[in-house]
């Protein structure tokens, strides 16, 4: 039965060029055909009819076959439209009214998270109870999740908006860590210890929760913009077309941080510490510069 | 999509069924996937079930739409790890493909009331 339907999955691929591409599809078709044949088999079809049928109910492959590897070779449009024509072509606005409330939670979570430090200070004067800096806390908490999670379902240009669910627990990830941080810094300011284990547990969850989203997330950008990615790929990667140009770039990146390395030390030894971030800021100048030098210089050869 | 028993005499009722059902293979694809992950033999199967075993997809336009929805990025496919027979090829929804669905079914629903209202005008019952 088997060697009848593989016989006749090589008959309806003879003569096509196995491109990667077909040799997939032709697996793919395998696997598929040998369930549809158990299937018939199992409901009392002979196995050479078996076979026989699920090759015919198939359909034409060879349509499928040059539909596969057709627009590589017709595909070619004369005028490959811009990148700034693509992004107005699929510009999606923002609605006024999620800016605004965004504008205004935000607020709400820049001043509960300096009111929990504020509030965990007065904690350690004494001045308050702990039931103040908590209820701070919990409100900075709400207010992120809530700022991450409406993020993360508008629809933007270039993504498909995530499903409410989904950006809910995103929000609801978040949310926990943020909460557990700021408990962290009020019981640390207010001394209570045995506290931390709460802390911990919330910002364990989020963790927890966030790295199970990160993992199970799937792509969300768009096709144009996933298309567009490709070609900036290809224009991009003169590093991979001239090794020794990598190479370069290594050697000048290892002098660079060496230099800079040694300038944050000196600087912050003699002068101080404040200073010696100036070094760095000429550092990371000086890599930039070297990478679009070499990424994008090389064109005037 | 056409009638499992290929012979049957008054095409018509039939026909215009089967293309309405056609025209949405895509989005139907993107349903069967909602739950969990599945390869080709189990969509085809799924549809074939869902209606009943009336109607069934041809296989090829199934290929072609997951063809379709791959180049999309509305649909990621990657091989199983079977050890004998064919290796199959799953494929799961991605939040992009599911955000779609939604809206293709919105767009459905709401065109379907808009040719339920219009027939009944144009209806004498």
């Amino acid at each position: 039965m088997d060697t009848s339907v593989h016989r006749l999955l090589d008959e309806a691929f003879a003569g096509l060029a196995m491109t990667p591409d077909v040799q997939d599809l032709k697996e793919e078709i395998r696997a598929n055909l040998l369930d549809r044949v158990a299937e018939l088999t199992a409901s009392g079809v002979e196995p050479d009819d078996a076979a026989r049928r699920a090759v015919d109910e198939l359909g034409d492959v060879r349509a499928l076959v040059e539909e596969a590897s057709g627009p590589t070779t017709a595909g070619a449009a004369p005028t490959a439209p811009s990148a700034a024509e693509l992004m107005a072509h699929n510009r999606v606005p923002r609605k006024p009214s999620y800016v605004a409330v965004v504008v205004l939670i935000s607020i709400v979570l820049a001043a509960s998270v300096v009111g929990t430090v504020f509030a965990a200070v007065g904690l350690a004067d004494r001045d308050i109870g702990l039931g103040l800096p908590t209820g701070v806390a919990l409100v900075a908490g709400a207010a992120l999740g809530w700022v991450v999670g409406a993020s993360l379902a508008q629809e933007t240009t270039t993504n498909h908006p995530m499903p409410a669910g989904r950006s809910a627990l995103f929000g609801i990830g978040w949310g926990l860590v943020l909460v557990g941080c700021l408990l962290a810094v009020v019981h640390l300011f207010g001394a209570q210890y045995m506290w931390f284990a709460v802390d911990g547990l919330a910002l364990v969850a989020g963790v927890v929760l966030l790295s199970y989203l990160a993992a199970t997330t799937t792509n969300r950008k768009k096709q144009w913009a996933v298309a567009e990615a490709r070609r900036h790929v290809e224009a991009g990667n003169r590093f991979e077309e001239d090794p020794t140009a990598a190479a370069r770039f290594g050697i000048y990146t290892i002098v660079v941080w060496a230099v800079t390395a040694a300038a944050f030390l000196a600087v912050g030894f003699t002068v101080n510490w404040l200073w010696a971030l100036l070094p760095v800021l000429l550092g990371f100048a000086s890599q930039m510069l070297i990478l679009a030098q070499m990424l994008f210089g090389a064109d005037r050869r | 999509m056409q009638r499992a028993s290929d012979s049957t005499p008054d095409g018509g009722a039939d026909a215009f069924a089967a293309d309405l059902l056609r025209g949405h293979t895509d989005t139907i694809v993107l349903g069967v996937l909602r739950g969990r992950d599945r390869y080709g033999f189990e969509i085809y199967k799924a549809i074939r079930d869902a209606t009943g075993g009336d109607y069934e997809i041809k296989e090829a336009t199934l290929y072609a739409a997951y063809r379709r929805l791959v180049k999309d990025g509305l649909v990621e496919a990657y091989w199983g790890d079977e050890s004998q027979g064919g290796r199959r090829k799953y494929y799961r929804i991605t939040d992009a493909g599911r955000a779609v669905y939604r809206r293709n079914v919105d767009a459905w629903v709401v065109t379907r009331r808009t040719i339920d209202s219009l027939l009944d005008l144009k209806g004498s019952r």
